[in-house]
């Protein structure tokens, strides 16, 4: 089962490799932008887990050359999984003033995941099969004042995700959308998350939906009746929620 | 945030920061700001705690770093857990050589308190298998600390509480065994004599020994007597399956002198009844609390605390007999009261509490005046015999009660490191 994962260095994704990595046969290719982190990340995998294969590299995330020419290289095996993990937790009141952090946070979270997305579907379809699935989050549900400037990104991941379910539909290429509620990770390490879903317990979910070829897997799965209820309050009450 | 610690005596307004990497975290150490270091805050009373200071968390740093096969050495991030750590080494033929009775305690936590288990008299302390560590200081130092580098330090920092610096990795050397399994074997005792010569018998040929006893009722000391050793077992072992949890603090302590009776006396039945010998899985055997979380909750709001102590051998028997009259007495009762013996193994570390004796541990619910006079009797006993507290389970000991027990806490001071203090350090230290 060879797997690539970009952005390995987050806790959610980590936490998904280390699930991948208890079934026999699991290969990673692992990506991220700091080697010093991700040798860390993939020394745990390994330590753990002595059989498995891990292979690094590292790529600038919004070099849209870069990120191509890897998706070409590693789509010169077949691929089973893809998992497009980056994103940061935007500070929306910075976001609303300080409009060079906006557009980069934009492009981390938006263009960088749609640029993977995009050259690694390119590689399953290639091969005519593969599970590729990105993270985007409850908060592209629903847009809300103190978080639309990370909630827009993950809306577009969304509707970038349903755009190539319909393209790949009826072939053996599936495509997954990811929305984690809250979770204890370092992103969140600022926020109280002593009450968050656990990255192991996210990243459980998320591995079975993956194998099931869910579209849209919520984690925990409860977030999918939240967020549905979230979505029909009327506006008129909606504005006057404070969460 | 919030910080409780286990005995949830007090909550703290700490301010928690969780470095994610080692630059993060020289960071934060280096910043100026006085801190502490937190593991999984499993230490019952206040080393763990701040005030409403900085507590630099662990919790992003755990991972594991290498594992060699041939020699058994584990290196790692200080915020590992033992859980995770006996979870994926069980299997491959490793176990932890020495653990204590809750397996949610980080790497960290368990070097700053010098941990002791079950089998002392075989393996020591935690810190006799810690064969080196990094630690980062307030200066932006990280010093390498072993045997034969920086030994002051690294003594210093085995049961140092912490307060030397922030343990960043650990190499520690894991014991080999064939699988996850412990044959055990379970006999109930009548009296604190018989519990003795127990102890005494099992040293030669069983690794781990304890015992669970009663303390509420005028039968005060009888209990039972639980022993083991690695299995050679193979069979593999599945991993943990989700736990039971309290869910909440309720209003009231459950803990009162009729529930106490009817739990010490179903307790003692039910080993009694399932005395003899059995294979456990190191689940059962090591950690039989952590399947049911946050446990700690049945105190209600006031909180609990336990009391450790350990009294040279010597008198012992005498001693122990006297506590628990007064224990008895005091209806103050216990809900798990634990009797064991200590091996003669030397201390690993400057103010390591283990050491050759006996050691008693008994969980209080708060009742406030009642609860410290209780203790302050007991304290007389324990201090007149030459004994101490344990500083990771305590969390009202006087200054003076902490200077006898730690002999060593002079040559300690000039290892500390001027920016870390911690709730218990203010109170008998500095
Ligand atoms: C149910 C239960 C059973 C227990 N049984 C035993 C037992 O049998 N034997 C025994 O010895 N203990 C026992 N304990 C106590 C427990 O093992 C210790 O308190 C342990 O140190 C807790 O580890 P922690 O990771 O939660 O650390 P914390 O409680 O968060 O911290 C403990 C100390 O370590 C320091 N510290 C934590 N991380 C670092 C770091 N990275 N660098 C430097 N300092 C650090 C803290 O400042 C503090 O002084 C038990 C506790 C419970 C709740």
């Amino acid at each position: 089962m060879r797997i690539v994962i970009s952005a390995a260095t987050s806790a959610i994704a980590h936490q998904c490799a280390l699930a991948w990595a208890r079934m026999p046969g699991a290969e990673f290719e692992l990506i991220a932008r700091d080697v010093q982190k991700l040798d860390g990340f993939a020394n745990d995998i390994i330590t753990r887990h002595p059989a498995v294969k891990v292979h690094q590299h590292i790529v600038d995330f919004e070099d849209a050359q870069a990120i191509g020419a890897l998706a070409q290289k590693l789509g010169e095996t077949p691929i089973d999984i893809v998992l497009i993990a980056q994103g940061s937790l935007t500070d929306q009141a910075l976001a609303q003033t300080d409009f060079n952090y906006l557009k980069s946070e934009l492009g981390l979270n938006a263009v960088s995941s749609m640029l993977f997305a995009e050259s690694f579907a390119e590689q399953l379809a290639k091969w005519g099969k593969g599970k590729l699935a990105i993270i985007g989050s409850v908060a592209g549900d629903r847009g809300r004042a103190s978080n639309y400037a990370y909630g827009a990104t993950k809306a577009a991941l969304a509707t970038f995700a349903a755009g190539l379910q319909q393209r790949f539909a009826g072939s053996s290429v599936s495509i997954s959308i990811i929305k984690p509620g809250p979770t204890k990770t370092p992103m969140t390490s600022g926020l109280n998350n002593s009450k968050m879903a656990s990255a192991e317990s996210v990243a459980r979910v998320i591995v079975a939906g993956i194998e099931a070829r869910k579209r849209v897997i919520y984690a925990p799965k409860q977030w999918a009746l939240i967020m549905f209820v979230v979505r029909l309050i009327p506006f008129a009450v909606f504005k006057r929620l404070n969460f | 945030m919030t910080l409780t610690a286990w005995g949830r005596l007090r909550t703290n307004e700490a301010k928690i920061s969780e470095p994610a990497t080692l630059g993060d975290l020289v960071g934060r150490v280096a910043s100026g700001e006085q801190f502490l270091g937190l593991g999984l805050a499993r230490s019952y009373g206040d080393v763990g705690t701040n005030g409403d200071g900085v507590s630099i968390s662990s919790a992003n740093l755990n991972k594991m770093v290498s594992f060699d096969p041939e020699s058994g050495l584990l290196t790692c991030e200080a915020g590992l857990t033992l859980r995770d750590i006996q979870q994926t080494f069980c299997n491959r033929g490793f176990m932890l050589p020495v653990t204590p009775g809750t397996s949610f305690v980080t790497i960290g936590g368990a070097i700053a308190n010098d941990v002791h288990g079950k089998n002392h008299h075989f393996a020591g302390t935690f810190g006799d298998h810690v064969v080196e560590f990094d630690l980062v200081r307030s200066d932006g130092s990280i010093t390498t600390c072993s045997r034969n580098q920086n030994e002051g330090l690294f003594r210093a920092t085995i049961g140092g509480l912490g307060l030397t610096g922030f343990i960043a990795r650990a190499t520690i050397r894991l014991a080999r065994v064939a699988g996850g399994w412990v044959e055990t074997e379970t006999i109930a005792y009548g009296n604190l004599g018989e519990f003795f010569s127990l102890a005494d018998d099992s040293e030669a040929d069983w690794q781990s020994t304890v015992s669970w006893f009663d303390c509420s009722t005028r039968k005060a000391g009888r209990g039972s007597f639980l022993r083991g050793n690695p299995s050679g077992s193979t069979d593999p072992l599945a991993a943990a399956s989700s736990s039971l949890a309290v869910p909440l603090v309720p209003p009231i302590s459950l803990i009162n002198k009729l529930s106490l009776d009817a739990f010490n006396i179903g307790y003692y039945h039910l080993k009694k009844a399932t005395s003899g010998k059995a294979r456990m899985n190191y689940r059962e055997f090591y950690y039989p609390l952590d399947s049911i979380q946050h446990w700690n909750r049945v105190y209600g709001p006031k909180g609990f605390y336990q009391y450790q102590s350990v009294v040279p051998r010597r008198d012992g028997a005498e001693v122990t007999k006297e506590m628990l009259q007064i224990i008895a007495r005091s209806s103050a009762g216990s809900f798990l009261g634990v009797l064991k013996t200590f091996g003669d193994k030397q201390p690993a570390g400057l103010l390591s509490f283990a050491r050759p004796g006996v050691t008693l541990a008994l969980d209080f619910p708060n009742r406030g005046e009642a609860t410290e006079k209780l203790f302050a009797k007991l304290d007389v006993i324990v201090s007149e015999a030459g004994g101490c507290l344990n500083p990771s389970k305590d969390a009202r000991m006087s200054r003076q009660m902490f200077e006898a027990g730690f002999n060593r806490l002079a040559e300690f001071g000039q290892y500390r490191d001027p920016n870390i203090a911690s709730d218990f350090s203010r109170r008998v230290i500095d």
